[in-house]
């Protein structure tokens, strides 16, 4: 709990950081994605593309945004490297506490504020519109997304600490993150969905983590994945968290053979 | 006399240059990484694109190879950015904070031109002949063939374009001399920068009028690739270069401005 309410405070410290991400960068981003889907539709004669109608799929890419904002990592789990690197690792090994445990829970509440700003948001301003362009909302859906995206956020947290912790052999691993970052826009469905990929690539993202982030909660959302399905999710994403914890941990524990903690 | 300004000016930017070339020797790892990134973000949006046109035969009226020669044009002037200015943005918060930017003030030259181009970044350069390639790419599958004048055009307004946007970014910089602590201020023209990398064409009427007249973000790669794509106006080509040099004045006029407002923090 104390870690909790250190990251919410830490959090409310970067309000301009926080401005930026959750309100221009969400709302332009989504928009952007939106206009480019519009004029897709406009230009065929094809009335779905990946089983979604034109409206089915601008509510698929506001939401899936929104999900893919809410998945997403920040700098506390990237600082990890630079604890690595820098030498402040020492004093998490002094304490009785999993330095990976600590990662994620600071980064849980650093993520609260962000989380209540896009639920507000989303309650504001997308139901209403969702509501005058006859989108319809899956208030079940909605529900079974809530635990698939808590899951998602321990995923992509998972992710981002474990390439941190190839700070033990790497002098700078920021790169790393980026490229993870940028190549989930696609991975995670934010720029598309899932079922307009092709037969091969759809079923190779099927059995990867990646589609937890946005895809499979905003798919539930809109009611485009039926809310029978929402269990066989929920194990997947628990059985990815299980292969995720395991690689981070072996890769913590082998990177910590290599460090050397010097001075007091 | 003016001539001799410029060419001392170009000398001192050949001198960053070289001196960036033997910094990224040094560290050969960091420059494949930064082109990696780069990559991973043009196979993005390369991919993105092939999968709609798996759809449909046009968006906005373009066909595959014509949007392919939009990618290709928007990838060769972000990479002539990242070459030239960018790296720059990402580091001016940090010059203000440790008070650093005294000592570019103190220098006899341009305070603008030292604070946006002392380090190239060289790693891009590998950008700009991967966006080239998309570029003749696109041109060939468009079966377009633009003549020696197209693209004389195309080079005028991507400097144009690239101009546009190093107003912009040093627009939004100049705001950082007023917060002081303000890391991360390049995000908010990123994010706006994201209005850039799709054609104009795909935006609504209104709004594409907005992107080009009003907030000329359309003016940076949309309206240049139109020069090779043969759908540019002569005055749309007119506005794209008489709004640069309107954008590029008042950028350097509010950064003097701003400038002025600067308390060094180390003294």
């Amino acid at each position: 709990m104390a870690v909790l309410r250190t990251g919410l405070s830490n959090s409310m410290e970067y309000r301009a950081n926080f401005i930026m991400n959750n309100v221009f960068a969400l709302v332009i981003g989504a928009m952007v994605n939106m206009y480019l889907w519009k004029a897709v539709y406009d230009s065929t004669a094809q009335t779905t593309i990946g089983n979604l109608t034109v409206w089915d799929m601008l509510a698929y890419v506001a939401t899936a945004s929104v999900c893919a904002r809410i998945t997403q990592t920040g700098r506390t789990e990237r600082n990890a490297a630079e604890e690595i690197r820098s030498g402040d690792l020492n004093k998490y090994l002094l304490k009785p506490i999993s330095h990976a445990m600590y990662t994620l829970v600071s980064s849980f509440s650093e993520r609260i504020s962000a989380l209540i700003f896009i639920v507000l948001l989303t309650v504001v301003v997308g139901i209403p519109l969702a509501h005058s362009a006859d989108v319809h909302i899956s208030i079940a859906g909605v529900v079974a997304a809530l635990p698939i995206l808590f899951l998602a956020m321990v995923i992509n947290s998972l992710m981002s600490v474990t390439i941190s912790y190839f700070a033990f052999w790497f002098d700078e691993v920021w790169t790393f993150h980026v490229v993870k970052d940028i190549s989930l826009w696609f991975l995670s469905g934010q720029l598309l969905p899932m079922s307009a990929l092709p037969d091969t690539a759809r079923a190779i993202a099927a059995l990867l983590p990646f589609q937890y982030l946005a895809y499979v909660p905003a798919g539930l959302i809109i009611g485009k994945i039926p809310i029978e399905q929402a269990p066989l999710y929920l194990l997947g994403a628990v059985a990815w968290i299980g292969v995720l914890s395991s690689i981070t941990a072996l890769i913590w524990h082998r990177g910590l053979r290599r460090f050397g903690a010097y001075g007091g | 006399m003016i001539g001799e300004s410029v060419v001392r000016y170009l000398r001192l930017w050949a001198v960053f240059f070289r001196n960036c070339i033997t910094r990224e020797m040094e560290y050969r790892g960091h420059f494949f990484m930064q082109f990696m990134i780069d990559m991973v973000w043009y196979g993005v949006q390369v991919a993105l694109f092939e999968v709609i046109y798996m759809s449909t035969g046009s968006v906005a009226g373009m066909s595959r190879g014509e949007m392919m020669t939009f990618l290709g044009s928007m990838f060769v002037i972000d990479a002539l950015n990242m070459v030239l200015f960018s790296h720059n943005f990402w580091m001016f918060p940090g010059l203000i904070a440790r008070g650093e930017l005294d000592f570019y003030i103190i220098k006899p030259v341009s305070t603008y031109f030292m604070s946006f181009t002392r380090f190239p970044n060289v790693a891009s350069l590998l950008n700009l002949a991967v966006g080239t390639s998309v570029l003749v790419y696109g041109l060939m599958e468009a079966h377009l063939s633009p003549s020696i004048g197209d693209f004389a055009l195309f080079i005028l307004l991507a400097i144009c374009g690239n101009a546009i946007m190093l107003a912009m970014q040093s627009i939004v910089a100049s705001v950082a001399i007023f917060l002081v602590q303000a890391e991360g201020i390049q995000m908010v023209f990123h994010t706006f920068y994201q209005f850039s990398i799709r054609p104009d064409a795909v935006y609504g009427q209104l709004f594409r009028r907005l992107l080009v007249y009003v907030f000329p973000l359309a003016l940076i790669a949309s309206v240049p690739s139109r020069a090779l794509l043969g759908t540019l106006t002569p005055e749309l080509a007119v506005w794209n270069v008489v709004a640069s040099i309107l954008i590029f004045f008042f950028a350097t006029r509010f950064f003097t401005w701003a400038l002025k407002h600067y308390s060094g923090a180390s003294a």
